[in-house]
């Protein structure tokens, strides 16, 4: 589904992801872990879209397509979705109104038929039961005034609603209490199937305790520097990124003596 | 021709204006001929006009040349749900329509308006006036559909009271397209514990000169809401001047700014607190695009023994295009110790975050743009016509979205 | 807290302290203003005749301008014929040290508080001192020199640094500028000139002191601070007047020039004679104060305490040409009894990137009327521009006013302007809970006001920020019941 090759960005000319390989198939959940500033955010906002970053070299490509070729609402309606770490807020902008446009442009995108407003109302008020969302929540405008758990919440709203084929969950975990946690973890894990794909960007092991991943990636200085099972999670809980990284630096001496 | 010249010109067409005149207002019009003679038509150097380049639309003026400003009047078919004034006889309220020359009637009052006067326009709408009407709506009298009030074909003065305890809702459309210049002033009195809404929609085009004046006076406890809604592609200019002339009297005044192209749109407010536990609350909002120009100067104004007063007033603008320009002046002058005032003015472009947000959900660049710029107005149409506020929705979106383009 | 508290209760049962006169020898030119006059200046001066013929341009230019009325402001006709354009305390020569200065005049310095002799040696000051028209005596000249640093009086920069005066003059404040700045380009008689060459920080606070002795003087003193690249300078200026019944006219320019990365902080107390509790006497205060950022990253920032004058009608500016180039103004104001003030900022963005901070807190008292009038404005040019106002103002009594009046244009999309401001009264409850806690009424005030104008005195040195602070309880003394 998703297959990044040697890829190299740069932001303020400064090389952020250098060498960056990763292949996801549909139904495969992966996490990408690394410390801070190793490039996990830069890789969610590039994938998505994001202006301020540069293409120095490499390839991305999305279900056979040129994913990086694609605007950002292309690459959305192609089923790429990006949940925020911080989600943005918009005064004014009514929740449900903006789902709803996002969602009939999705359809626009993809030649299907607009989306009766009952139709949309009866998949609202589905995930929002999973979601723990209350109604009156949705009425609010975007993001305003919501809680940090509640944006993440929302943001799996989201996603349940626009039901995408490949999520990228930007440490969605940051910033939750426990029970906040659970209730994301069950949102997502009620949206995983065999024809999706999840890529779940955490700086601890402590979500994965709750979304069991296949593989488990460490990032590092803007490369994948060890891939695993869930067990790779578990060991870095144990030993923490310095001995990873030490024996990787270690590993990269010995090569190139 | 300078503008020295076009004036003679003007004030020659004015004097060979046939018509016979009541004696007062043949004083009145001497006071506005000689405010205009000594003030002469602004220029750019006006404080007042600096902004509102209208040097260059003389020629649409100059009364004299009527020969290229075939007006059109509005058509009233957008407003099906409300009552054109006029049209059968309603209870509760008396319609007076005149043609020609203002007839002598004492709901004018002309020591009050000689006092009042010193804008330009207002001078030359005195001298110029050639239809309008005298709306009085009963004390007590609470009127739930809107009335549509006419457009003029010339230039408009009329005359609207409101009395005690009354409530009205008003509508003034403004749609003329054709090539011209439109000079209206509009005197709104509300008597005691009444509720006046009152909205204005202009969606004129762009070969369309406008300069409205708006005259209100609140009494006691008295409740007025203004909210302009201005789509215009020519040059527009509002002058809203409100005095809260007794305690408990309350004024809202709303503005929409849309400009496109090369458009102007002009807002001038001047909130007058004469008295005390008066309350004037302001909200000025618009998104430039193209080339357009957006002015708001709105002055607050505090007399001593005012105390208890609260006024507050805002104005945001988003600029979309390195072309556009907008211009804001809020001024407070305040005589009075115990009040309570604030205005904010802000000026700042599209938010990029809120743009990437909706693009990486799937919105498309010019409706994630048009969403943005919706909320952001949003506020604006929190209006009680709930079909007007429909009409607004549409308009709105429709203007915010680029030509061509299907949602 | 304690100790200013102790200041602010001194102070406040004091009158303007600042009223006496000095019987120093003057030698002064007839009162009346004509070509001649500018001419006689000049050659008491001893100028060049560039410098003439700039006075000359600058009179003609006056001649055919008219004095400036929009501002929110009332006074009298000003008769400039019956005014005296030169007055300078009697002397052989320029001194050469302090020892030569006439002992009066320091004796006049000392009633200020400003010892000169003391400030040399200890509080590492250097000071230019400007009575009336001339200036005296400059302290610091040798340690200033040392590091390249030129301080000294105008006067003395046009005998002894022609080019560059000559390069800088009427830079950033062209002499057709306005009314008054025309007026003190035609009659400056002295005033300070501060160059600060590439790469030099300027180790100490340069201090200058303006002091209008003279009877039916006029004072027209001129300023010009050169900051070249990579510089820092911290400016101070004060000023006081003998109480006198009659009005008289301070017409001052003050130009700065800041290069890349160089920064120029001008602080000013003003506490000009205010005139009496019915507005009889009193400084009419009409300055010209601009900066320009002409370098990249350069930064000036104006402080200043406006407690004098009857009439004050000042607008420091900033020309933010640079990129990323800064401008900050800062402003306290106090009008009481029948004080007038109409004062503000400009801040023109022409530089991509350029940012601008303007607070100021308008207080208004008695029949005092306080205007802040201030312009943003960011060309084309400017993208990246951000501005942001805060403007208060703060009512004691119920005969004052206080005016808000900003003009905002903006022609570039990418920059983002903010303005705010607010009105408030000393809330009943405040001075209750001071009472509660034992402290007056005054003291309340004083604490008050010193507490709201707390944004803009922390921008002063440390020096001043006891003086402003006390001058604010001062100028408020009895206008709360």
């Amino acid at each position: 589904m998703l297959s990044i090759k040697d890829l190299h960005v740069s932001a303020e000319d400064k090389p952020i992801l250098k060498g960056l390989n990763l292949s996801v198939n549909a139904g495969e959940v992966h996490a990408i872990m690394g410390p801070n500033g190793s490039g996990k955010s830069t890789m969610a906002s590039f994938l998505a879209g994001r202006e301020g970053y540069h293409l120095l070299r490499g390839k991305v490509q999305f279900k056979g397509k040129d994913l990086l070729s694609l605007a950002p609402e292309e690459r959305a309606g192609e089923g790429l979705f990006l949940a925020f770490q911080y989600p943005v807020e918009i005064p004014g902008l009514g929740s449900l109104q903006f789902l709803k446009t996002a969602l009939q442009e999705i359809r626009k995108y993809r030649a299907q038929e607009k989306l009766k407003t009952t139709e949309f109302m009866k998949i609202v008020h589905q995930h929002a039961e999973t979601m723990g969302i209350a109604m009156e929540m949705l009425t609010r405008p975007l993001n305003e005034g919501f809680s940090g758990g509640e944006k993440k919440r929302h943001e799996i709203f989201q996603m349940a609603v626009l039901s995408p084929s490949l999520s990228i969950l930007d440490e969605t975990d940051s910033g939750l209490d426990i029970d906040a946690l659970r209730t994301v973890a069950k949102g997502v894990n009620a949206l995983r199937a065999k024809k999706n794909a999840m890529i779940l960007i955490t700086h601890y092991q402590r979500l994965l305790d709750y979304i069991v991943p296949d593989k488990v990636h460490i990032l590092f200085e803007g490369q994948i520097i060890k891939s695993g099972s869930k067990l790779l999670a578990q060991e870095l809980e144990k030993k923490g990124y310095e001995e990873l990284i030490a024996s990787y630096q270690k590993k990269l001496s010995d090569t190139s003596a | 021709m300078s503008t020295s010249s076009r004036l003679a010109r003007t004030l020659k067409s004015v004097q060979e204006r046939k018509g016979s005149f009541s004696e007062a207002w043949t004083k009145l019009r001497k006071h506005a001929l000689d405010q205009l003679i000594h003030h002469g038509l602004p220029s750019f150097r006006d404080e007042d006009y600096k902004y509102t380049p209208l040097h260059g639309r003389w020629e649409q003026i100059d009364p004299s040349v009527k020969a290229v400003s075939s007006v059109d009047g509005s058509s009233s078919g957008s407003f099906s749900w409300a009552i054109p004034l006029g049209l059968r006889p309603q209870e509760g309220i008396s319609v007076d329509f005149w043609k020609g020359s203002p007839p002598q009637d004492p709901r004018w009052d002309i020591d009050f308006l000689a006092e009042y006067v010193s804008d330009p326009f207002a001078c030359l709408n005195i001298l110029l006036a050639e239809e309008g009407y005298f709306l009085d709506v009963e004390g007590g009298q609470r009127l739930g559909d809107p009335i549509l009030l006419p457009s003029f074909r010339e230039c408009g003065r009329s005359s609207i009271r409101v009395g005690a305890g009354a409530q009205v809702i008003l509508i003034q459309a403004e749609q003329g397209q054709a090539k011209g210049f439109q000079n209206d002033f509009q005197e709104i009195i509300c008597g005691k514990g009444s509720r006046v809404l009152y909205y204005q929609v202009q969606e004129e085009g762009s070969e369309r000169t406008r300069v409205n004046n708006v005259f209100v006076e609140l009494a006691d406890r008295a409740y007025f809401q203004a909210c302009t809604f201005s789509f215009s592609r020519g040059m527009t200019r509002n002058n809203l001047h409100v005095r809260l002339k007794n305690p408990g009297a309350e004024a809202h005044l709303h503005g929409l700014y849309l400009p496109v192209q090369k458009s102007l749109i002009d807002y001038h407010t001047h909130v007058h607190h004469l008295s005390g536990q008066t309350e004037s609350h302001q909200l000025y909002k618009g998104i430039l695009r193209d080339q357009a120009q957006g002015v708001f100067r709105g002055r607050i104004q505090i007399l001593p023994h005012a105390q208890k007063t609260y006024a507050y007033q805002r104005n945001q603008t988003i600029l979309c295009d390195p072309r556009a320009v907008m211009h804001a002046q809020p001024q407070l002058e305040i005589e009075a110790d115990d009040v309570k005032c604030s205005h904010g003015c802000t000026t700042g472009y599209l938010d990029k975050a809120a743009l990437f947000y909706l693009q990486a959900r799937g919105i498309s660049l010019p409706v994630a743009q048009q969403l943005i710029f919706s909320s952001f107005l949003r506020e604006l149409l929190d209006i009680e016509d709930l079909r007007l506020k429909e009409y607004l929705e549409e308009k709105m979106l429709k203007t915010l979205l680029p030509s061509g383009y299907d949602s | 807290m304690g100790a200013d508290k102790d200041l602010l209760s001194s102070s406040l049962s004091q009158d303007y302290a600042y009223g006496f006169s000095s019987e120093i020898e003057t030698e002064t030119l007839a009162a009346g203003l004509d070509e001649s006059v500018v001419r006689l200046i000049s050659e008491k001066k001893g100028e060049p005749p560039w410098l003439l013929a700039w006075r000359l341009d600058a009179y003609a230019k006056w001649l055919d301008m008219e004095e400036p009325r929009w501002a929110k402001l009332s006074f009298p006709p000003i008769d400039y014929q019956k005014m005296i354009y030169y007055a300078s305390p009697k002397q052989k020569k320029g001194p050469k040290s302090l020892d030569e200065v006439d002992p009066a005049l320091l004796e006049t310095f000392n009633k200020l508080g400003i010892p000169l002799r003391e400030q040399e040696a200890l509080s590492g000051v250097a000071m230019d001192v400007v009575l009336d028209s001339s200036s005296v005596a400059t302290t610091f000249k040798k340690t200033l020199s040392d590091l390249g640093i030129i301080f000294c009086s105008f006067g003395e920069a046009v005998q002894t640094h022609p080019e560059l005066v000559r390069k800088y003059l009427g830079r950033v404040v062209p002499s057709s500028d306005n009314y008054f700045a025309a007026l003190n380009s035609a009659v400056f008689s002295d005033g300070s000139f501060c160059y600060i060459p590439k790469g030099v920080r300027c180790p100490m606070e340069l201090s200058t002191y303006f002091r209008i002795n003279a009877m039916n003087t006029g004072q027209f003193e001129r300023t010009l601070i050169v900051a070249e690249d990579e510089t820092y300078v911290s400016y101070l200026e004060g000023c006081t007047a003998p109480r006198r019944d009659e009005n008289q006219l301070h017409a001052a320019v003050v130009e700065i020039y800041a290069a890349r990365d160089a920064e120029v902080k001008y602080s000013t107390v003003q506490n000009w004679y205010p005139g009496d509790k019915d507005g009889k006497g009193g400084i009419y205060n009409f300055v010209t104060k601009r900066g320009l950022c002409a370098g990249t990253r350069a930064k000036i920032s104006w402080t200043q305490v406006e407690t004098g004058s009857a009439i004050t009608w000042k607008y420091p500016s900033c020309i933010l040409k640079g990129d990323h180039s800064v401008g900050e103004f800062y402003s306290v104001a106090i009008s009481n009894h029948h004080q007038q003030a109409d004062t503000g900022t400009k801040m023109i963005h022409i530089g991509k990137d350029t940012r601008s901070r303007v607070v100021s807190k308008g207080i208004s008292a008695g029949q005092g009327q306080n205007t802040y009038r201030g312009q943003v404005q960011i060309l084309p040019s400017a993208a990246g521009a951000r501005n942001f106002s805060q403007c208060d103002s703060l009512l004691l009594g119920s005969s004052c006013g206080a005016h808000t009046f900003p003009y905002i244009d903006v022609s570039n999309p990418t920059a983002v302007v903010e303005h705010e401001a607010t009105t408030s009264k000393i809330g009943e409850e405040q001075i209750f809970y001071c009472h509660q806690r034992g402290i007056d009424t005054e003291n309340a005030v004083a604490l008050i006001v010193n507490g709201y104008a707390k944004e803009v005195l922390k921008q002063l040195p440390m020096e001043f920020t006891v003086e402003a602070q006390k001058l604010l309880g001062l100028s408020l003394e009895g206008s709360v019941g």
